[in-house]
């Protein structure tokens, strides 16, 4: 392999060192580094509870790692617990890539998750410092001073570089500064025993790696690609790139390219185990109406609906499955709750036999744009009326929030909208404090 | 921005305090108070730790624009309901010697 030819950029990938658990311990006065705080949801489909994220403390004392639950807690009092604030997490989200665009074009920065940015300093690195490690301690330095938030940085020549070097090198490094280049890719990724701690690599693929003899990196990359690609498809053909160091993707091109989406589809896990059809489907209706105002938001009509259904714990049905999933065409595009909350239910009351539900999801598909609703012959103007009181219902919700008007049946038991609408991500978005 | 009165800004905080508040015995319940500078803030917690279980922490108010003055009113209007001890994080000493001057204890 001649990197001669492949992009020498300067590619940082940054990670926010345990973010949630850093911005609990920061605003309480406390050091993340010393102090071992958890953040633990204990939304009620949380069962006990949930830890959503540990300081690196808590980690080290206690073994914890994230999506723990509360019963492997130690009942220990040097261990402080704190309810998640989903709302002021996004809020340092914001400002920490405030400062990441005041070193890189806006097309050069690409959000990547929650804690996690990609940033291309190819051609911006030179107007901050003589040499590119003093502008990413530059980087990092602001980021301290300014939120009080520690930064973990891997620096590549491509994106994949930069994210091994974070994920593998950095964390381990005591500037929290790792780097993987063109020249030093072969020795750094191939020394990589662990095949799940790659990125794109889960336990499921490290399985199917493993079953066609690979396991290592260094194997990986001495595979025969075309053998990985009919094996593995697509991804077969990625990560023997991974395992070279190769990647020729930029956060600009994500940005030109980036997908439209051609689903809106929400889910949920309940509180509890539902029994009853009046139970399941008035969540179904709950989460169909979400996903049609959500669509009308978008300006998109669906051409087709999914339901997905997942059985309590345990349950399986005369097939063996834990489930069921099924897909609906529909005979005409529309953003119209009621039509789409029909279809649903009719997929629904078609695959039920009975069994106990714990997981819900619903999706409009086949997205088109909205121009307006199709024209039926043989509709009423009471169709046309309900499409109205949906964007007036939408547009009160816009202005005043989502509980402003809730459907009655909401009120039922079973009904989880109220509640959810409290969440943001699934978690508590933390009520304003001022 | 004028503030809300001292009073006001104490009752809101009492109030969601009140929701964490389970007198449960052989439990320490303090308030912790934060001068969170990247924000020129105080932040309030309620605090909670019993032998043998975790320690919790709930955030119970956010005091914008930082001003010890104010901040010395609200914590002696918190007082006026609840007698709970003031734990102060972040604060110079100069600050420091004048809250525990003059909050009441």
């Amino acid at each position: 392999m001649d990197y001669a030819s492949e992009p020498r950029g300067v590619f940082l990938m940054i990670d926010n060192k345990s973010f949630y658990a850093t911005v609990e311990c920061t605003s309480r006065g406390l050091d993340p580094l010393t102090t071992p705080l958890v953040v633990m949801s204990e939304a009620d489909n949380t069962g006990s509870g949930l830890i959503l994220a540990s300081s690196p403390a808590a980690k080290q004392l206690f073994k914890l790692h994230n999506v723990n639950r509360a019963r492997d807690l130690p009942n220990d009092d040097r261990l402080l617990v704190v309810p998640p604030r989903m709302n002021l997490y996004i809020e340092k989200n914001l400002a920490i890539n405030d400062i990441f665009s005041e070193f890189v074009a806006q097309d050069d920065l690409l959000p990547y998750s929650i804690d996690e940015s990609i940033l291309d300093l190819t051609h911006s690195w030179r107007l901050y410092g003589d040499n590119i490690l003093a502008v990413v301690r530059r980087i990092q330095r602001e980021v301290y001073q300014r939120l009080h938030l520690v930064t973990t940085i891997g620096i590549g020549n491509n994106p994949v570089q930069a994210k091994l070097a974070l994920d593998i090198y950095a964390k381990h490094n005591p500037e929290f500064i790792g780097v993987i280049t063109n020249q030093t890719a072969r020795a750094r990724i191939w020394a990589i025993k662990d095949l799940t701690s790659v990125w794109g690599i889960n336990t499921r693929m490290a399985a199917r790696l493993e079953r066609l003899g690979i396991h290592t990196m260094w194997e990986l990359a001495h595979a025969d690609p075309y053998f990985l690609e009919e094996k593995l498809g697509k991804a077969g053909a990625r990560l023997y790139a991974t395992a070279w160091g190769v990647d020729h993707s930029s956060p600009a091109k994500s940005h030109r390219h980036k997908k439209k989406s051609e689903s809106v589809g929400n889910s949920q896990v309940l509180p509890r185990d539902y029994h009853t059809k009046e139970e399941i489907e008035l969540v179904i209706s709950e989460i169909t109406a979400q996903v049609a105002s959500r669509l009308r938001a978008k300006q998109k009509q669906a051409g087709g609906v999914y339901l997905g259904i997942g059985y309590a714990l345990g349950v399986v049905d005369d097939q063996g499955k834990t489930g069921f999933t099924h897909s609906q065409k529909l005979a005409a595009d529309t953003a119209d709750t009621r039509v789409l909350m029909a279809e649903v239910k009719a997929l629904f009351e078609r695959s039920w036999r009975g069994q106990p539900v714990r997981h819900v999801a619903v999706a409009a598909t086949r997205l088109t744009k909205r121009y307006g609703e199709q024209l039926d012959l043989f509709a009423t103007k009471a169709d046309a009326t309900a499409i109205d009181v949906e964007n007036t219902v939408d547009a009160i919700r816009k202005r005043y929030g989502k509980t402003a008007i809730v459907r009655a049946a909401s009120l039922k038991k079973g009904g989880t909208f109220i509640a959810r609408s409290k969440l943001v991500g699934g978690h508590t978005g933390g009520q304003s404090l001022e | 921005m004028s503030k809300d009165q001292p009073q006001l800004v104490a009752k809101r905080i009492c109030d969601r305090l009140a929701t964490y508040f389970k007198q449960k015995s052989r439990t320490r319940y303090w308030i912790a108070v934060v001068y969170y500078s990247p924000d020129d803030c105080y932040n309030l917690f309620f605090n909670a730790r019993r032998p043998r279980s975790w320690q919790r922490s709930w955030p119970i108010g956010i005091i914008k624009e930082a001003d010890l003055d104010y901040l010395i009113a609200v914590l002696n209007a918190i007082h006026e309901r609840y007698h709970f001890s003031y734990e102060y994080r972040q604060f110079q000493p100069l600050e420091l010697s004048r809250l525990r001057r003059e909050v009441k204890p």
